[in-house]
């Protein structure tokens, strides 16, 4: 117990010289350069957080918004009057003449290049070009509009162009029955 | 009525003289060292500086009795914090400042000593280390062959037994923050004070006309 008691005091002792003898201060020269230092990191980081991440966030708002802006606009227009839906019993020959084949493509237009083509065939080489065929594919599109077209070249005396035309119908509208079909 | 004010008074007179009291700072008006630190990691400077100044002097004296030489403890200084700048980021306020604080200096010391082997032959002891401007000069004279000993001790001291003193007087760590310092035991690090304190002792005791 008494030589702990001695140890206290000598450590006292130690300890008490010590603080006589070690009284350095830092340098102000070093106390100058941790502080830049330290300041100079600290206040880089800090601002270098915060100086980025407002402006990008800005940038990155306006850029969606752009991008949003030129989705819709690259969107094609749909206007109520360009949709037509045909009816049986009603003639719309004039508006669906009025229509081009890209705005309105019927799902038997296969159907229809399949009898042009049976008919160019059956027309023969001198005749004139699909195009220009009595009863074009604007007026095929509607089983009516096409009725009246074949009705038509019968009444004109072409009944040759009119009887391979009605073939081309019997397979596109097969249970048509028009209001003279005593063929 | 009379007992209980004579025990309330002995109880007060040894709560003063307790030694932890003198060095307790006064609650609510000094933030914690970690309380800056967290500060400073989320950019405040001045928290910074505040710990910088509490940390400095010690931090310095430490390092230039344990290397020996002005320049290189200068130069692990800047190390030290610097490492401990850019540490902020990755802090932790898991253990005591100081203890990260001196584990950092430590490490930094160790490091200079096995890159430079020569670091136990460059032995510089400035003159101005001894003397301080305006004392007295009896108690200069006095004083001088107190502080000349010990200081020649404390040099001549392993680096080990030195660093733990430094460690205890400057840091005022305890044992077991010594050994976690260090990274030895509990046990080593009691002995290694134990054998620094006991060479200074004698060295201090020693006559004068032995020097």
């Amino acid at each position: 117990m008494s030589n702990e008691r001695k140890n206290r005091e000598n450590d006292q002792l130690v300890s008490d010289v010590y603080r006589i003898l070690a009284r350095e201060r830092t340098p102000d020269r070093l106390d100058q350069e941790v502080l830049r230092l330290a300041g100079h990191q600290g206040r880089t980081r800090y601002s270098r957080t915060r100086a980025w991440i407002r402006p990008m966030a800005w940038a990155t708002t306006i850029g969606l918004c752009f991008a949003i802006m030129l989705e819709v606009s690259r969107l094609p227009s749909i206007e109520p009057d360009s949709i037509r839906i045909a009816v049986p019993g009603e003639n719309r020959v004039s508006e669906l003449d009025q229509l081009s084949n890209h705005e309105f493509v019927p799902q038997g237009m296969e159907i229809l290049r399949e009898a042009e083509d049976m008919a160019r065939a059956q027309a023969g080489p001198d005749q004139a070009p699909v195009s220009d065929l009595a009863c074009p594919l604007k007026v095929r599109q509607s089983a009516e509009s096409w009725w009246a077209c074949i009705e038509t070249l019968r009444d004109d005396g072409q009944e040759r162009l009119a009887d391979s035309e009605y073939e081309a119908f019997q397979q596109v509208f097969p249970g048509f029955v028009g209001p003279h079909t005593d063929k | 009525m009379a007992a209980t004010a004579e025990s309330l008074a002995r109880l007060t007179k040894t709560l003063c003289s307790s030694r932890d009291l003198t060095y307790a700072p006064a609650m609510g008006h000094t933030p914690d060292d970690r309380a800056l630190m967290l500060r400073y990691q989320d950019g405040d400077v001045t928290a910074f500086e505040a710990l910088y100044r509490r940390h400095n002097d010690p931090l310095y004296r430490y390092l230039l009795r344990l290397c020996r030489h002005r320049d290189t403890a200068e130069d692990i200084f800047q190390d030290v914090w610097g490492k401990i700048v850019k540490a902020r980021a990755s802090y932790r306020p898991t253990a005591k400042f100081t203890t990260f604080l001196y584990r950092v200096a430590h490490n930094c010391f160790v490091d200079h000593v096995r890159r430079n082997k020569r670091h136990a032959d460059s032995f510089e002891l400035d003159a101005e280390l001894h003397s301080h401007p305006g004392e007295q000069p009896e108690n200069s004279t006095e004083r001088g062959l107190a502080k000349e000993r010990l200081s020649k001790a404390l040099m001549d001291l392993p680096d080990e037994q030195r660093d733990t003193f430094l460690l205890h007087e400057e840091a005022g760590l305890n044992l077991d923050q010594i050994a976690f310092v260090t990274g030895s035991k509990r046990e080593t690090a009691k002995s290694r004070l134990r054998y620094a304190m006991s060479k200074l002792r004698a060295a201090i005791d020693e006559p004068p006309e032995h020097q």
